[in-house]
C-alpha cells in the first residue's frame, strides 16, 4: 500500500533545471515510486493532482512556494525523501546565501571584481572556451596557467605570442602543474622552498625532478610549466625562452632546470643558445636528446629526471647531495618465480613523462628492438580519458589494466607510477592493491610468476604521505624503486634475466 | 540574522548603469523603499511599492523592471539575504543589513518598450520564423519547452505533457487572435500561466515570449491581448514571472528578447543564428521557453500552416515530418 505526501518550501525559488535534478535524486531513493518539484501555481499543483500526488496538499501553499510531493513504499520511505529534499535545498540555499561556501566566480569579470589584486588566472574551462578566457585574463594583464586540453595549436601560438609581447606567462593549455612562490597549481607537489628553479613542457616530469630536488635535500624557487607543445616547430618555445629568463633574472633561483621531451631541432638550439648566455648553471633534460649538443652549449645534460635533479641539487648545495633511499631488489631473484615465455613489460602509467622517461630507460638497457616489444602505455592519454576522469584522479581504468595484464602469459612485469600531491587521488597505492592482488592470483592460476615493480613520485609532505604509500605496496609485495627511471630500469633487467635464462636452458 | 550578515560581508559598491524607464520615477524618488524577495548569482528581486524590481548585473543586459550594475561581483555571495529592507534616497539604493550600496547617480534612463516593424512581408516572417525554428530544434535542450520546437520544426518527436499543453494553448490563442476574439484569446493563454517548472515557469515565459513576438509585428490585438493576460495571471504565478507578464501588458520586454526579435525578423542570417543560440542559453529553460512564444507570435496570423502543426503537436505528442 503505497503513500501520497507533500511538503511546502515557503518562499523557495528554484531553477527548472535544479527542480529536476532534486527531484531525479529523490526518484532513486529506496521506496520511493514518483516525486515532483514544482512552484505552487494552481498550474502546477492541478498537474501535481492529475498525477495522483496532490491528496492532503497544504491549501495554503502560494504561486512563490515549492512543493515536494511524492508517492513512497511507506510513511519511513517518504519521511526519508523529504529529509533528503530537505538537505538538498538547505544546501542550495546556503550556496545561495553565501554561508560557509568559498566564491567561486564563474567568469574572468566576476574573479577580477571579487580579487582586484590577482596576478593569475588559473582556468580550467573546456578546450572550446579556454583560449578566449585566456586572452581575457592576458589583455587585462594576468599571467595564465591553462589547465584546459584540446586548445587548437593556432589559439595557443596567438596566446603565447600576447604573452611576450605584454611580458606575461602563458601556462600550457594542457599543463599539468606548476609552483609560483610555493604555491602548488593543478597536480603539484608539496616540495620544501630553495634556490631551484625549474621550466618544463612536462607534467609528470616536472613532478619527479621537483619531489627529488626535495629528496636530495635541495627545494624549489619556481617551477613553471608550459605545455607539452611549447618546444614543437610552431609554438618556438616561445615559454620555455620566457620561462628562462625569468627566472635568470630571479635573485630566488641559483639553478635553473630546463625539462622536455626531444624538442624541434630549431627550438633547440634557441633554447640552448638561450642557456648558454645565462648567468647561472643550467641543467637540461631533453628526454633521449643528445647530451653532447647540450654540454656543447655550456649546460649540464641529464638523461633521467632523477639525473637533472640530482645535478640541480649537486649545484644548489654546493656538494653532494643526500643519497636516495635505495630500495636494492634484485632483478635475478624477481625473475626467478618467471615462466617459460614471460618477457614482456606492462608499463601502465597515469604520468605520460614518467611513461616516457622508461621508454628511453628501457631503450638505453635492452636497445631499440627489445625496448619496442615492450608495453609502457600513458592512461593519461586522451585517448584514454574521453568521458573520465585523469589516471591520477580515478585508478579506475588502470586496475582494469592491471587485472588484465595478470592473465596475459607474455607478461613478466607489471610497472608502476604512483603519483601523489595536490589534486591526485587521496590514497593512489591503497586504491590499486585489489588490482595488483587479482592479477597475481590469476599469474598464479596460469602457473607463473609476476614481478610488480613501481616507484611513487612524491614528498613526505604531500597529503597522501610518502612513507604511508610506500608501506602500503611494499606490504602488497611491490618492489619500490626510488625513482622512476630506477624503476623502468628495474624492470629491464628483470625481464632481460628471464631472457636470459631461456637463452642458456 | 542581520547582524550576522552584516560582520561576515565587508561594504559592496556597485554603480548602477541602466535603468528601465518603466521603474525609473520610483526607485530615483527619495523615500522609497522595499524588501528583498529572491537572491540569485546575476541578480536580486526587491518587492518595491509599486511592483517588483530587480538589480541585475550589466551582462543580462536591460530587463523591462530592472537596474543594470556593475561591477559583476556574484550577488549571492555578498550577504544579500531574502526579507531585508532596501532603501532609495534618490541617489543610492542601499541594503543596509549587507552594506550594499548601488550608486543610481549617472545611470542611463532605458526603454523596455519593444520597437514595432511595420509592414514586413508575411513571407518573410513565415520564413525567418522557419529558420530560427529549425536552428532551436537542433541545439534545445531537452528540457522545458525544448522537445516542442522540433515537433514546431516538423521533426518527428515526443513533444511531452509540457509541451502538449503548450500546443494546445496556442493552437486556441492563436484561432481566437484571428477571428478578432480578444476575451477568447486571453482565456485560450490562461492555462499556461503558472505551468511548469521554475523561478519563472515555463508557460509564462512562453506568453512573454508571444507578446513579444505580436508586439514587434505589430498585431493590432498585441497590447489587449497582453494586457488581458497580465490581469488575469495576478496571483496565479510566481513574483518574478507575474512581475515580466505585468511588464508585457505594456510591451515592455527585457533587452534580451528586443534585440533576439530584431534579430530574427531583420537581421542578416548569421546575426539570426547567433540570436538563437543566445537565447538557448539563457537561464535554465526560459530561453527556450521564450523563443518558442516569440516565434508563433511573430507567424500570428500569416502562418495558417502553423496552426496545424500546433495542433499536431498537442495531438499524441508523436509528430512526424
Amino acid at each position: 500500500m503505497s503513500v501520497v505526501r507533500q511538503r511546502v518550501f515557503r518562499n523557495a525559488y528554484r531553477d527548472s533545471v535544479e527542480l529536476m535534478r532534486i527531484a531525479s535524486e529523490i526518484e532513486r531513493l529506496p521506496g520511493v515510486i514518483r516525486a515532483g518539484l514544482v512552484m505552487c501555481t494552481p498550474a502546477n499543483l492541478a498537474i501535481v493532482a492529475e498525477a495522483g500526488l496532490g491528496k492532503g496538499l497544504d491549501p495554503g501553499a502560494g504561486p512563490n512556494d515549492m512543493v515536494v510531493a511524492l508517492a513512497a513504499n511507506d510513511e519511513a520511505a517518504a519521511e526519508a525523501a523529504f529529509e533528503r529534499a530537505a538537505s538538498l535545498m538547505r544546501g542550495a540555499a546556503a550556496e545561495a546565501a553565501g554561508e560557509g561556501q568559498r566564491f567561486v566566480p564563474t567568469t574572468i569579470s566576476e574573479a577580477v571584481a571579487e580579487l582586484p589584486e590577482a596576478n593569475l588566472a588559473l582556468i580550467s574551462t573546456p578546450g572550446t572556451y579556454a583560449a578566449a578566457e585566456a586572452l581575457k585574463a592576458l589583455k587585462r594583464g594576468m599571467h595564465v596557467f591553462l589547465f584546459s586540453d584540446n586548445v587548437p595549436v593556432e589559439d595557443e601560438i596567438e596566446l603565447k605570442q600576447l604573452g611576450v609581447r605584454k611580458g606575461l606567462l602563458v601556462m600550457g593549455p594542457d599543463c599539468g602543474t606548476a609552483i609560483l612562490d610555493g604555491v602548488p597549481l593543478g597536480f603539484a607537489n608539496a616540495v620544501r622552498r630553495g634556490k631551484v628553479g625549474l621550466v618544463g613542457a612536462s607534467g609528470t616530469g616536472l613532478q619527479q625532478v621537483t619531489c627529488l630536488l626535495d629528496a636530495f635535500g635541495a627545494g624549489v624557487s619556481q617551477a613553471i610549466g608550459v605545455g607539452g607543445r611549447d618546444l614543437h616547430e610552431e609554438v618556438g618555445g616561445l615559454m620555455m625562452l620566457a620561462g628562462l629568463e625569468r627566472l635568470v633574472a630571479d635573485q630566488e633561483t641559483d639553478v635553473v632546470v630546463l625539462i622536455s621531451k626531444p624538442p624541434a631541432p630549431s627550438v633547440a638550439a634557441r633554447v640552448l643558445e638561450a642557456a648558454s648566455a645565462a648567468s647561472k648553471p643550467v641543467v637540461v633534460n631533453f628526454l633521449g636528446g643528445d647530451a653532447e649538443t647540450i654540454r656543447a652549449a655550456g649546460a649540464h645534460p641529464a638523461t633521467t629526471f632523477e639525473e637533472a635533479a640530482q645535478t640541480a641539487a649537486g649545484l644548489s648545495l654546493g656538494g653532494t647531495p643526500t643519497p636516495l633511499e635505495d630500495y636494492a631488489a634484485e632483478p635475478g631473484e624477481l625473475a626467478a618465480g618467471l615462466a617459460a615465455g614471460q618477457e614482456r613489460i606492462a608499463g601502465l602509467y597515469s604520468g605520460g613523462s614518467l611513461a616516457s622517461e622508461a621508454k628511453v630507460v628501457l631503450k638505453g638497457l635492452l636497445g631499440a628492438d627489445a625496448a619496442a616489444g615492450q608495453s609502457i602505455v600513458d592512461l593519461g592519454d586522451d585517448e584514454y580519458t574521453v568521458g573520465r576522469p585523469h589516471p591520477m584522479i580515478d585508478p579506475r581504468l588502470r586496475s582494469e589494466k592491471i587485472e588484465e595484464a595478470g592473465y596475459d602469459p607474455l607478461v613478466a612485469v607489471i610497472l608502476l607510477d604512483i603519483v601523489l600531491g595536490y589534486a591526485s587521488h587521496p590514497d593512489p597505492a591503497g586504491a590499486l592493491i585489489p588490482a595488483i592482488e587479482a592479477a597475481r592470483s590469476a599469474a598464479a592460476a596460469g602457473v607463473r610468476g609476476l614481478a610488480v615493480i613501481a616507484s611513487v613520485c612524491g614528498t613526505p609532505n604531500d597529503p597522501q604521505g610518502l612513507a604511508g604509500q610506500r608501506a602500503i605496496l611494499a606490504d602488497a609485495g611491490v618492489h619500490l624503486a626510488a625513482s622512476n627511471a630506477r624503476a623502468a630500469r628495474l624492470a629491464g633487467l628483470v625481464v632481460q634475466h628471464a631472457a636470459m635464462r631461456e637463452v642458456h636452458a | 540574522m542581520t547582524q550576522t550578515a552584516a560582520r561576515a560581508f565587508p561594504p559592496r559598491r556597485f554603480t548602477a548603469t541602466r535603468i528601465s524607464q518603466a521603474i525609473d520615477g520610483e526607485v530615483r524618488a527619495p523615500g522609497g523603499s522595499g524588501t528583498v524577495e529572491g537572491v540569485h548569482r546575476h541578480a536580486v528581486n526587491i518587492r518595491w511599492r509599486t511592483g517588483l524590481l530587480t538589480v541585475a548585473h550589466e551582462s543580462m543586459g536591460g530587463l523591462p523592471n530592472g537596474i543594470a550594475v556593475d561591477p559583476p561581483i556574484a550577488l549571492d555571495q555578498i550577504g544579500i539575504v531574502p526579507g531585508v529592507r532596501v532603501e532609495s534616497d534618490g541617489a543610492t539604493l542601499r541594503v543596509p543589513a549587507a552594506s550594499v550600496a548601488v550608486l543610481l547617480v549617472g545611470a542611463a534612463s532605458w526603454s523596455p518598450t519593444m520597437p514595432v516593424l511595420r509592414g514586413l512581408a508575411a513571407g518573410t516572417r513565415i520564413e525567418r520564423a522557419e529558420l530560427a525554428l529549425a536552428l532551436a530544434a537542433d541545439q534545445a535542450p531537452r528540457v522545458g519547452l525544448g522537445p516542442l520546437t522540433a515537433g514546431l520544426a516538423g521533426h518527428r518527436a515526443s513533444i511531452g505533457s509540457l509541451g502538449r499543453a503548450a500546443a494546445r494553448s496556442l493552437a486556441e490563442v492563436l484561432e481566437a487572435l484571428w477571428h478578432g476574439r480578444l476575451e477568447r484569446a486571453a482565456s485560450a493563454a490562461s492555462p499556461l500561466i503558472g505551468l511548469g517548472p521554475g523561478a519563472t515557469p515555463s508557460g509564462d515565459d512562453l506568453l512573454v515570449g508571444l507578446a513579444a513576438g505580436l508586439a514587434v509585428t505589430d498585431h493590432p490585438l498585441a497590447g489587449a491581448f497582453a494586457a488581458g493576460v497580465a490581469r488575469d495571471a495576478a496571483g496565479l504565478t510566481t513574483s518574478v514571472a507575474e512581475s515580466y507578464l505585468h511588464h508585457a501588458g505594456r510591451l515592455e520586454f527585457s533587452e534580451r528578447v528586443q534585440t533576439a526579435a530584431l534579430a530574427i525578423l531583420t537581421g542578416p542570417e548569421a546575426e539570426l543564428r547567433d540570436a538563437v543560440s543566445a537565447a538557448l542559453a539563457w537561464g535554465a529553460t526560459s530561453g527556450v521557453d521564450l523563443l518558442v512564444g516569440l516565434l508563433v507570435g511573430i507567424q500570428a496570423g500569416v502562418a495558417p500552416r502553423l496552426g496545424e502543426r500546433l495542433r499536431a503537436c498537442a495531438g499524441d505528442g508523436e509528430v512526424a515530418a
